[in-house]
């Protein structure tokens, strides 16, 4: 910890008596310490005399980490302190404005309970009991478990798991580099059916709406105003603002949903039969685009044959929303367009038919024409794409002969490898087959309270020889590790470049590192040269990274460190091509009947298929975002967890008064896997055949002091079910009893 | 009556006590040296007196100190002991409920908070800087050794006849005392005292809670009128 001491301006004031004594002080202050055997091992000698000191405000900019929207921001430090975090205007995604999460990073840097060195477990598994070690040491440790797996078993052996950041990347190369399929993220526990719905209809998931031209947006399930994609909540409140209507699907009345023209209490898994009527009016009434229909897309006949009988009256039953309401909202979208769009969402209503009813939300917007229409869809050009950044000549990759444990593509022929199916995957371990897997490396990720069914994860983990985690906080996965590298918060540390468009933002340290902790870079760098992957991981440090990095960009890292960003022009040509319309679909035209879906053996066009409803008396149990935590890693947050200090469970009046619920009161909540424990919130805000609750509490490691043991975590009883198209985790398919703890 | 002496000294070990352990602590505790050094100095203070300023009972505890690791034949292990025990009550813990270090927990439940922007201030008046890669400002590792810093310039006014030098020093162990460490180390040393499993650390808090009481005692009743104009002079500044 050190301070940043600047000059006070000279002239100020003559020499006090105070400024006299202290002066005397600091000039015996050398000797005062060296009199000290073995000297002072936290206080030093200052560089400066204390009358040449003063309070001075900087401000550096930086890029958030309070979720994976990665907003701009500018750090105000005085002495070394960091005191506020303002969004930085020059930044896309934040544009000056951060959300409740990035005004309070400040608490995850001083966050008491954060990891503060290296530690080794030295008791059972599970008891909690760890020693520290030095950096060397856990390296070490780490290394010489890994190598012993892959000698033994293979590289396939070792599974590796992290979440969305900008140290992902090297991750992946750290996994490839040693020679491992066994990838998990947490794409398939979130978005996977969004992004092949939408690859495999217009080739690309990379979609955005054009809310600045929009008169007209669908949401389904998403909630944008308390699952903040800061950029994308600012701009759907100024198209509100200006007049757009918006129609939100969603079986609980969110914060969007009470901005919304209309809201549809829509039962879950019923959105695609929604979806399909709006399709079937759209094509039967003729408001489609005709001229785009056949100059863009493919596959028409083929789409018009499935849903003829796709009524407004046939879908009311299924998705209970009236038919005339239906068709309401068809001639309006058609009205509107090309400016109006359905927005791609993230996950739809979480069920297994999750990734038909992305396709047929995805095939709404083809059939108006709204592709890269003012208001309509556009491609986003969000992350990756764009700028093009250097990087390092390395040598090919291991081959890996060894198949994946989460059963792409044998089991999932369509999912990205990138994207995999992780709760697959940890049943993979649990089962031990087709291979056993010995060792899990996770960074920045807390699968014990991410995946579906904690206590088979936890069952999983017992079946390894080694995990390891890295991470800043000691979480629930952290506490059932062998050894957890504590990395340097956001805040403190240097981070890959991140690349916005044409604009490239740096994330730097704004202060130095609290405690004894370490970039994810130099971690995997570190942890690469044990396992002898010199040639993966040439970079002296974090700044000869990003350097590399720069030789492709016209701009120094000193520059990108006082301005954090760098635009490069966009040229013309860029400007045109992002005018043509072209698909990277097998045709090279949006296709409204998949040929590569018929290939291997799924339905081309989007087919209703019924799902189960609950058993009388029971409930869809549904989950979802508030404004103020990021899944599981902010409810230790003390800023944050003020506002919301544990989860409760969200009832209807009808089937709280049939069970005798009273608002606050403590009530269980049941699937067939487990029960946890809630307070209830009964309310009219959500269908009388579903409750609902917020991910993210009932941490059961003590050291998160602030939020141990508040709430309950819905992965304690959310079935693992899976979308077999996409690999989705189907959570809404879990049904539940709920009844009061307590007479 | 602490003498100077002897309050550096008794600085020293506590420094020592609450620093990250090391293997020569290790083997002071177990071969009994540490508690003797410790009895040593609290049998100094209190020479010709016919009261000790220390309980009889925290002396006998100290001196029996070194039993705790009497089947632990290996320093080593003395070591390893005491470092888990370091890690699980300072630094990090999961089961269980453990101490935070610094003053900023104690008043506004973060690290980094007023508390240790104010030290941060002290230090800077007296030409000091936190270590980089040591503990923070307002750790309380940290705020020993700046008592000990200040101790040391007492001694070395007293030594000199710096009377100026002498009070303002004075001054500022009171405001340091009063606004710092009686505000937070009685809890701190509880909280040891309470969830530590090692007897070394709940002995060594108990020592630590009646140090500093003395040492705050004993500024109080050598405050002279003069030192009040001093006080009110480096306060108001």
């Amino acid at each position: 910890m050190t301070t940043k001491l600047r000059k006070r301006s000279p002239g100020k004031g003559g020499m006090t008596r105070r400024r006299f004594m202290e002066g005397s002080a600091a000039s015996v202050a050398a000797g005062i310490l060296a009199s000290r055997l073995g000297g002072f091992e936290n206080l030093a000698l200052a560089k400066q005399r204390a009358d040449e000191v003063s309070s001075y405000l900087r401000e550096i900019p930086t890029v958030c980490e309070m979720c994976v929207w990665r907003c701009g921001l500018r750090a105000k430090v005085r002495d070394g302190v960091v005191v506020k975090l303002e969004g930085n205007p020059d930044h896309p995604h934040s544009r000056g404005k951060l959300c409740p999460k990035g005004n309070a990073g400040i608490m995850a840097l001083y966050d008491p309970d954060r990891l503060k060195t290296p530690m080794m477990r030295v008791g059972e598994r599970g008891e909690g009991t760890f020693r520290k070690a030095s950096w060397d040491e856990a390296l070490d440790y780490v290394a010489e478990g890994m190598k012993k797996i892959k000698e033994k078993y293979g590289p396939q052996a070792m599974v590796m798991s992290s979440t969305h950041n900008l140290a992902q990347l090297q991750f992946e190369n750290l996994m490839q580099a040693y020679g491992t399929p066994n990838y998990g993220t947490q794409r398939s526990l979130c978005f996977n059916a969004m992004v092949m719905g939408f690859t495999m209809t217009y080739g690309t998931s990379d979609v955005g709406g054009d809310y600045a031209n929009t008169r007209y947006i669908i949401y389904n399930g998403r909630n944008l105003l308390d699952g903040i994609a800061n950029s994308e909540t600012q701009d759907l409140i100024a198209a509100i603002q200006r007049g757009a209507r918006v129609v939100v699907l969603d079986p609980r009345f969110t914060k969007t949903a009470s901005k919304a023209y209309r809201w549809f209490p829509v039962r879950p898994g019923g959105d695609l039969a929604f979806f399909m009527a709006l399709n079937h009016v759209i094509l039967r009434e003729g408001w489609y685009d005709v001229d785009f229909v056949e100059k863009h897309t493919s596959g028409f006949d083929i789409l018009v044959e499935e849903l003829e009988k796709c009524t407004p009256r046939w879908a009311e039953e299924k998705c209970d929303i009236p038919a005339e309401q239906i068709f309401e909202v068809a001639r309006e979208f058609a009205e509107a367009a090309p400016r109006a769009f359905a927005h791609p969402n993230w996950r739809a209503s979480n069920t297994l038919n999750s990734f038909q009813t992305e396709r047929a939300i995805a095939i709404l917007n083809a059939l108006v024409g709204n592709w890269k229409q003012p208001g309509g869809l556009l491609p986003s050009g969000g992350e990756g794409g764009g700028l093009q950044l250097g990087c390092y000549a390395q040598p090919p990759y291991p081959r890996t002969a060894a198949m994946r444990l989460d059963g792409v593509p044998l089991k999932y022929p369509l999912v990205p490898l990138k994207l995999g199916v992780f709760q697959e995957l940890r049943d993979a371990v649990l089962r031990g087959k087709p291979y056993p897997a010995k060792g899990w490396l996770i960074f920045r990720q807390n699968p014990l309270m991410s995946l579906s069914d904690r206590a088979r994860t936890l069952e999983a983990f017992r079946k390894l020889d080694l995990i390891v985690t890295i991470d800043i906080l000691p979480n629930d996965t952290a506490y059932y590790s062998d050894v957890i590298l504590p990395e340097s918060t956001y805040l403190e540390r240097y981070d890959p470049l991140s690349v916005v468009g044409n604009k490239v933002f740096l994330r730097q340290p704004v202060v130095p590192p609290l405690y004894d902790t370490k970039s994810a870079l130099e971690i995997f760098k570190l942890l690469g040269e044990r396992l002898g992957l010199y040639d993966f991981f040439q970079y002296r440090d974090e700044e000869d990274y990003i350097k590399t990095q720069l030789k492709t960009v016209r701009i120094s890292l000193d520059r990108l460190k006082q301005n954090g960003y760098y635009e490069e022009a966009v040229h013309e040509a860029a400007a045109d091509r992002e005018a043509e319309m072209v698909f990277q679909t097998p045709g090279g035209k949006i296709e409204l009947a998949s040929k590569t879906l018929e290939q291997v053996g799924f339905d081309a066009v989007p087919k209703w298929r019924e799902l189960p409803r609950p058993d009388k008396g029971k409930f869809y149990l549904l989950t979802g975002k508030v404004a103020q935590m990021t899944q599981s890693s902010t409810q230790n947050n003390q800023w944050l967890s003020k506002h919301i200090p544990e989860n409760t469970i969200w009832i209807h009046p009808r089937a709280a008064a049939v069970r005798g619920i009273k608002d606050g009161d403590m009530v269980f909540v049941e699937s067939r896997i487990g029960r946890i424990q809630l307070k209830a919130k009964v309310t009219e805000g959500i269908r009388p055949d579903c409750v609902w609750t917020t991910f993210g509490y009932g941490h059961r490691s003590k050291g998160l002091r602030t939020t141990y043991a508040r709430g309950a975590l819905s992965s304690d009883i959310h079935q693992s079910l899976t979308d077999p198209v996409s690999g989705s985790q189907a959570l809404s398919q879990t049904t539940v009893s709920v009844y009061k703890a307590s007479v | 009556m602490l003498y100077l002496t002897t309050r550096i000294e008794m600085l020293e070990l506590l420094i020592t006590a609450f620093s990250r352990p090391r293997e020569v602590l290790a083997r002071e505790i177990a071969e009994g040296s540490f508690s003797t050094r410790i009895v040593n100095r609290i049998a100094s203070c209190c020479e010709g007196s016919s009261r000790c300023c220390f309980p009889k009972d925290l002396i006998e505890t100290i001196r029996k100190l070194p039993d705790e690791f009497k089947e632990v034949q290996e320093d080593r292990k003395v070591l390893t002991i005491l470092d888990a025990e370091y890690l699980r009550l300072f630094v990090n813990d999961f089961p269980s409920a453990w101490v935070q270090p610094y003053e900023s927990w104690y008043h506004e439940g973060r690290t980094m908070g007023k508390a240790a922007l104010e030290c941060l201030e002290l230090y800077q008046r007296d030409g000091l800087a936190p270590v980089e890669g040591g503990e923070l400002p307002d750790h309380l590792v940290t705020q020993l050794e700046y008592l000990l810093f200040l101790t040391l310039l007492e001694k070395k006014a007293s030594s000199e006849e710096d009377v100026a030098l002498y009070r303002m020093t004075r001054v500022k162990e009171q405001h340091f005392y009063e606004r710092h460490i009686m505000t937070w180390f009685p809890t701190c040393c509880a909280r040891v005292q309470t969830y530590s499993r090692v007897s070394f650390y709940r002995v060594m808090a108990r020592f630590l809670r009646n140090f500093i009481v003395l040492g705050n005692r004993n500024l109080h009743l050598h405050r002279s009128g003069f030192d009040e104009g001093v006080a009110h002079d480096y306060k108001t500044a």
